[in-house]
């Protein structure tokens, strides 16, 4: 039987039932303690008799910046799933659906309008679990993906976003029907080796809202105050606590 | 990394000339930055050196930019951050910063401490900030965690201990006054505890500073330890904390009190969330129509609560209440504390009814129907513990009944064998008899499809398996020194199943595979039977069975390429089993599909790699990247800088259970086997191949921040292996080649890299001192010194290994190759303790202690090499230097053994050399004999290389591989037709023949495992051995 509880930094020793399996990935540890750190009560796990972690869920609070509002991709505050993962045994037996119903829990704590996350478009297994638990897709996101999983040769794969009003949202605002007909791009990635390329992207980027920028390594060079990381998330340097920040690819 | 160099600073750097200065200003602070990443060590401690000198006169640096940069040229310089940087920045905080719009400068400083473990500074910062900003609530409780934090970390000896631990207790207490003593949220003042961190902060000092088990209870019983009350106000974590605390000081009154009014409360909020999302129906039964009523009044009753509560705080409540009420971990708790109490029978009686009632009035979602019946066990479980008269017919009844209802409604899912296993383990004989009778007749019932027969069929034969593993299947008669099983054998028939395709279509909609099942009991009894048992100190080749290992293999491989994976209990499984025979490429593959990586390789990681390097040293090359670089850089990245960066975080946000959580994770990391035995291995695979580690012992950036005097930590993670094994023994005992990391063997092994570093140690060729005499005395002193040092932390291990090794009832820590190898490494300390204490004269006797240590190591060395020539004498010659694939490790800690002897032996000699003339006598001997020792085991390491060569690329290998396994099946001489029907004729071999695939199959697996004997052979062909 399972028990949920929050997240504790020793749980990375017991996770092996979800990670071993190949459509769970497993991170470097600042992926996971970055969580533990900012949003503790959104880091949930399930645990078995033996102390073993049979699912696990990660999730966020967040918005985007402010001067981000006039763009039509502007978040309001909500909670984000970054990761939710049941191990193979242990599916179907309701895990997932508790693990998101406490995550839904600490976004009214929040007070967020609503609930997203990402999903593979060919990961039906997913989109029909959040489906049932009352997520609908509020748009396409095209070449979301990187890699497509079933096609090393293919260009990327398109992402749902989907999402479900959190209690505040009592209208209805931020889902809408048919998301599947509402298509985004991807954000391109820009890489910059070039340090008078920033210049250029910083105009790109005005132009051509949001961009994904990969800074490398540049003594001296201050980073942007905003940024779409790889998640597709909008990250701004106050979420790094340091206003001069260099990135290392 | 990333660094954080204030712009305006960098374009300074680019600016100016690089000349020397002293200077702490800006300008000297940017040049000396810049210096620090030159190539010149006289560059790179420039702002070191700079540092030092502010210090040293008592300056202080006004702008924390500047101090940043410091900090960032000092990085990686190893030098005491508290006595450098650390208190650069106290001094900073105390005389230069002033409260007002610069506040986040001195946090900045705390937080910049704290990162790098100096609490010292740390505390006192805080002190200052929470003095200077009396209406924030940060500093305040900053100031809490630092007290709290040095205190556990200062020695016993250090008085402030204790005066800041109080000093911790005392604010923590205030901090709940003040909130206490405010009615209204909105109105706590700053320093009073407010959010459900500090709550939880509060607790933690207050029990952790409260030394003795009564005065924690003493605390438990205080009114701020209300739970429920803590769980009114929406904090579960708090509540679930203070559970755990009940339960660990055993109070078990008040926790079974606790479970009544959290289940009648409890239950209120559960019924009405269901009825808020469900409407009457429109045609009820008479007793739905009740339970309706019942929970109008309910809802009416919370209703008129509301006006207490606020609509926030009643929905925190609420959630809170829910939550708990269905949580499996306070479940057990109470369950647990109603049996230890007196009248336990009306306890459980009481539990039993709360289940009654919430499987009966709450529509509750599968996972939680489950639950209810997983509390019915342990409850009537707990009721037998508790009776007694543990014969009461009537429970054993209810128990059995109960079990295989349990079985039968949840065959399908893929944690029932688990589930149950701790309620199995306590059956009688009898019971599990009639258990199993009854599995047997459910899934014979012709009610039943296949497919649930022949899972409830598997699902009895798993069971039977753990039985088996209990010593109450066996019974030992007066007299007779063999057991007896309790249980008559019965076969399991499954070979028709195999080519049913709607059952094959069947299991592959399901998430359990029975087949894969099957394979997993049926293998690991042939292991046993193949002489793996579950306290093996290494693999004895006298005692093992190859040809059963064979077997299992082959069987294990046709299941596992027939059909896909349900899990990844196969392939570990099989990884580990080919390592055991020394097919390192083949489990290499394996272990690859499971990506494990970055933060699973500290607990899974030693499932593959421990001991690697003494089976396939061919996969180290004496220079560039190494096997164990990704366990490397996972350690430094984590406990260097993913985690310093976000305890700054967590405290950042005031999430200090995090902060706390996150200093005893990066102490965990620090003292993890998994950190320190790949470290070794890396150590032993370079040597292998004549290699140097890229650090000393000494000065490695891991190692070194070890504290000696802690435990090391084995956090290996077996769940991927499949158990069936009756608790505590597991399949890993059996199929890994030794016994699993240890804070032992880590110790052994650290310790014994560090005196391979000192012996190692050569002066460079161009270092000729002026009086070479009077240096080489100095250097005799100081070896003799760490020499000594080293010896004393490796006695206390050791002397445990000693203590096991006489004892059968403590469980062995080591291989027994790797119990000759640490004799051995203590002998040549103690050696190399005497050869630099002694009296330095030509005709100085022998020490007393030393006359026999020489000839002990060689007695080592010659039992390890005598050891390693044994084979089970039933294997035909043909086959018997393959059988030596399956003893690698042994071979591999025999190389090491005189590798170190070999390292001991130069390092006397170059002792020797500047003093010639001085040095005893006998010390000059003892090096010829060492020599001869090391030189001898060489040889031998180097002829069974070149059989294991020979044997792998024979060209008559698979024929007479396969012949030794299946006999006259592979020459045709024998039918699988024709079945035999008894043990005798060899009835199994023909059944896992079939299992294995026939011909084909069996010839696949052994193809591979020739492959994999050829390539190790090879790797083996490039170690050093001269
Ligand atoms: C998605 C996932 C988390 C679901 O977890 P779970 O514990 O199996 O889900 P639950 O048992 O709570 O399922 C709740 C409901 O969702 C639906 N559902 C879940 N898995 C489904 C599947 N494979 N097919 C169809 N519906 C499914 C069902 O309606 C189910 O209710 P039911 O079993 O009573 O019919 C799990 O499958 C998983 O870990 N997948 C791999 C990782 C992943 O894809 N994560 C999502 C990335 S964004």
């Amino acid at each position: 039987m399972v028990t949920f509880r929050r997240f504790r930094p020793d749980d990375l020793n017991r996770i092996s039932m979800c990670n071993m399996d190949p459509l769970t990935e497993t991170y470097d540890s600042s992926f996971y303690l970055q969580y533990y750190a900012k949003w503790p009560g959104m880091f949930i796990v399930a645990e078995d008799d033996s102390g073993n972690i049979v699912g696990y869920v990660m999730g966020k609070l967040e918005s985007s910046p402010a001067y981000f509002k006039q763009s039509p991709h502007y978040l309001p505050w909500h909670a984000h799933i970054t990761a939710l993962t049941v191990a193979p045994a242990y599916r179907r037996s309701g895990i997932g659906g508790v693990l998101t119903k406490r995550l839904e829990e600490e976004g009214d704590v929040g007070d967020a309008w609503f609930m997203d996350l990402f999903v593979r478009k060919s990961n039906t297994r997913a989109i029909n679990f959040y489906k049932k638990s009352g997520y609908s897709v509020y748009r396409v996101v095209k070449n979301y993906y990187g890699d497509d999983v079933n096609d090393p040769t293919a260009d990327g794969e398109d992402a749902y976003d989907m999402r479900k009003s959190m209690k505040r949202d009592t209208k209805g605002q931020h889902v809408r029907e048919n998301g599947e007909k509402h298509a985004k791009m991807r954000t391109k990635r820009t890489s910059l080796e070039d340090p008078n390329a920033l210049h250029n992207v910083k105009k790109q980027s005005r132009r051509n809202t949001p961009d994904v920028i990969m800074l490398r390594r540049l003594p001296g060079w201050r980073m942007l105050k905003n940024w779409i990381n790889a998640e597709g998330d909008i990250q701004s340097t106050h979420d790094t606590g340091t206003t001069w920040y260099l990135l290392e690819d | 990394m990333s660094s954080k160099i204030p712009e305006s600073n960098l374009r300074l750097e680019s600016g100016r000339v690089s000349h020397w200065s002293s200077d702490c200003d800006v300008a000297g602070a940017v040049e000396n930055a810049a210096r620090s990443q030159l190539d010149t060590p006289a560059d790179q401690r420039a702002a070191l050196l700079a540092v030092e000198k502010v210090i040293r006169e008592s300056d202080v640096i006004k702008d924390s930019s500047t101090i940043d940069l410091y900090d960032w040229a000092c990085t990686g310089l190893g030098e005491d951050y508290s006595k450098t940087i650390g208190a650069l920045r106290l001094s900073f905080v105390k005389s230069a910063w002033k409260p007002g719009n610069a506040n986040q400068e001195a946090f900045k400083s705390f937080y910049a401490c704290v990162a790098n473990g100096d609490w010292e500074n740390a505390q006192k910062i805080a002190a200052i900030m929470d003095q200077k900003l009396p209406s924030e609530s940060r500093p305040h409780f900053s100031n809490i965690l630092a007290y709290y934090v040095l205190s556990s970390r200062l020695p016993v000896t250090d008085p402030r201990k204790a005066m800041f631990r109080t000093l911790a207790q005392r604010l923590t207490e205030k901090a709940y006054g003040l909130r206490d003593n405010t009615p209204n949220s909105k109105d706590y003042p700053p320093r009073a505890i407010a959010t459900e961190e500090e709550m939880r902060l509060w607790l933690k000092i207050q029990v952790e500073t409260r030394q003795s088990d009564s005065e924690a209870r003493a605390f438990l019983d205080k009114p701020e330890c209300n739970a429920l009350k803590h769980l009114s106000e929406g904090h579960v974590s708090v509540f679930k904390e203070i559970m755990s605390l009940l339960e660990q000081h055993q109070v078990w009154e008040a926790l079974f009190h606790i479970s009544q009014e959290l289940f009648d409360r409890g239950l209120e909020y559960l019924i009405e969330a269901q009825s808020s999302t469900e409407s009457e129906p429109d045609s009820m039964t008479d007793s739905e129509r009740k339970k309706h009523e019942a929970m109008k009044v309910i809802q009416e009753f919370t209703a008129s609560r509301s006006e207490e509560l606020s609509e926030v705080k009643k929905a925190a409540e609420a959630r809170a209440f829910r939550s708990a009420v269905m949580d499996w971990s306070l479940w057990k708790q109470f369950i647990g504390a109603a049996v230890q109490l007196q009248d336990h029978k009306r306890a459980l009686k009481q539990l039993q009814n709360f289940v009654t009632k919430v499987s009966k009035s709450a529509k509750l979602p599968s996972i939680y129907k489950k639950q209810m019946e997983l509390a019915n066990l342990l409850i009537l479980f707990g009721r037998s513990q508790s009776n007694t008269s543990t014969s009461d017919e009537n429970i054993s009844e209810s128990r059995i009944n109960h079990l295989v209802a349990f079985v039968v409604a949840n065959y399908n899912l893929v944690s029932c064998f688990d589930d149950l296993k701790p309620y199995l383990e306590q059956l009688s004989f009898d019971e599990t008899k009639v258990f199993l009778e009854r599995i047997g007749q459910e899934g014979e019932k012709e009610t039943n499809d296949t497919f649930q027969n022949l899972m409830l069929l598997t699902l009895r034969l798993r069971f039977r398996y753990l039985f088996t593993s209990s010593p109450k299947s066996l019974s030992t008669s007066a007299g007779d020194a063999s057991s007896r099983c309790n249980f008559c054998q019965n076969i399991v028939q499954d070979g028709p199943c195999f080519s049913n395709r709607d059952l094959r279509a069947r299991i592959d909609s399901e998430d359990v595979d029975p087949f894969a099942d099957m394979t997993i009991i049926g293998t690991t009894c042939l292991l046993k039977m193949a002489g793996f048992g579950d306290e093996r100190r290494g693999s004895t080749m006298e005692s093992i069975n190859l040809k059963l290992v064979l077997w299992a293999l082959s069987w294990l491989n046709a299941k596992y390429s027939r059909t896909p994976q349900k899990n990844q209990a196969l392939p570990v499984f099989m990884a580990k089993l080919y390592l055991l025979v020394g097919c390192v490429p083949h489990a290499k593959m394996l272990w690859d599909t499971l990506g494990v990586k970055n933060v699973t390789l500290d607990s899974l990681g030693p499932l593959f790699s421990d001991r690697l390097s003494t089976i396939a040293p061919g996969m180290w090359r004496p220079t560039g990247s190494t096997p164990m670089y990704p366990y490397h850089k996972h350690y430094m990245d984590a406990i260097r800088q993913n985690i310093p960066r976000n305890i700054r975080t967590s405290l950042e946000l005031g999430n200090f259970t995090s902060t706390l959580g996150l200093l005893a994770f990066q102490d965990r990391l620090t003292h993890s086997c998994t950190m320190i035995v790949s470290n070794v291995e890396d150590r032993r695979g370079i040597r292998a191949v004549g290699g140097k580690p890229g650090f000393d012992a000494k000065d490695d950036p891991l190692l070194r921040l070890i504290d000696n005097q802690k435990e090391f930590v084995n956090v290996t993670d077996n769940a991927a292996l499949p158990n069936h094994e009756c608790d505590p023994a597991t399949l890993a005992d059996i199929i890994s080649i030794g016994p699993g990391l240890s804070d032992t063997r880590a110790k052994l092994s650290l310790f014994t890299e560090q005196f391979i570093s000192l012996i190692s140690y050569k002066e460079p060729k161009d270092f000729k001192p002026i009086k070479p005499a009077q240096v080489a005395e100095l250097e005799r002193s100081y070896i003799a010194q760490t020499a000594q040092s080293i010896h004393m932390n490796f006695a206390t291990p050791f002397l445990r290994c000693l203590n096991a090794a006489t004892d059968n009832e403590t469980v062995p820590v080591l291989t027994d190759s790797e119990f000759h190898y640490f004799t051995t490494i203590n002998f040549l300390l103690s050696h190399a303790v005497l050869a630099t204490e002694c009296q330095w004269n030509k005709s100085a006797p022998r020490d007393k202690r030393g006359s026999t240590i020489v000839a002990k190591i060689a007695a080592q060395i010659k039992y390890q090499t005598t050891s390693l020539a044994l084979v089970r004498e039933d294997t035909p010659e043909t086959t018997r230097a393959l059988c030596h694939f399956s003893n690698l490790h042994a071979l591999g800690m025999l190389r090491e053994s005189a590798l170190a002897v070999k390292l001991t032996a130069g390092f006397l000699e170059r002792l020797i050399a500047p003093a010639k003339n001085d040095a005893p006598k006998w010390l000059a001997e003892d090096v010829k004999a060492l020599q001869s020792a090391a030189t001898e085991a060489n040889d031998f390491v180097k002829k069974r290389i070149k059989a294991l060569s020979d044997a792998a690329n024979t060209s008559g290998s698979l024929d007479s591989i396969s012949e030794y396994a299946f006999g006259g099946l592979i020459d045709g001489s024998k039918s699988v037709n024709a079945t035999p029907a008894t043990a005798a004729d060899g009835e199994l071999e023909t059944m896992i023949f079939v299992a294995a695939g026939q011909h084909a199959g069996f010839e696949n697996t052994i193809g591979e495992i020739l492959d994999s004997w050829q390539e190790v052979a090879k790797g083996w062909n490039t170690v050093k051995l001269d």
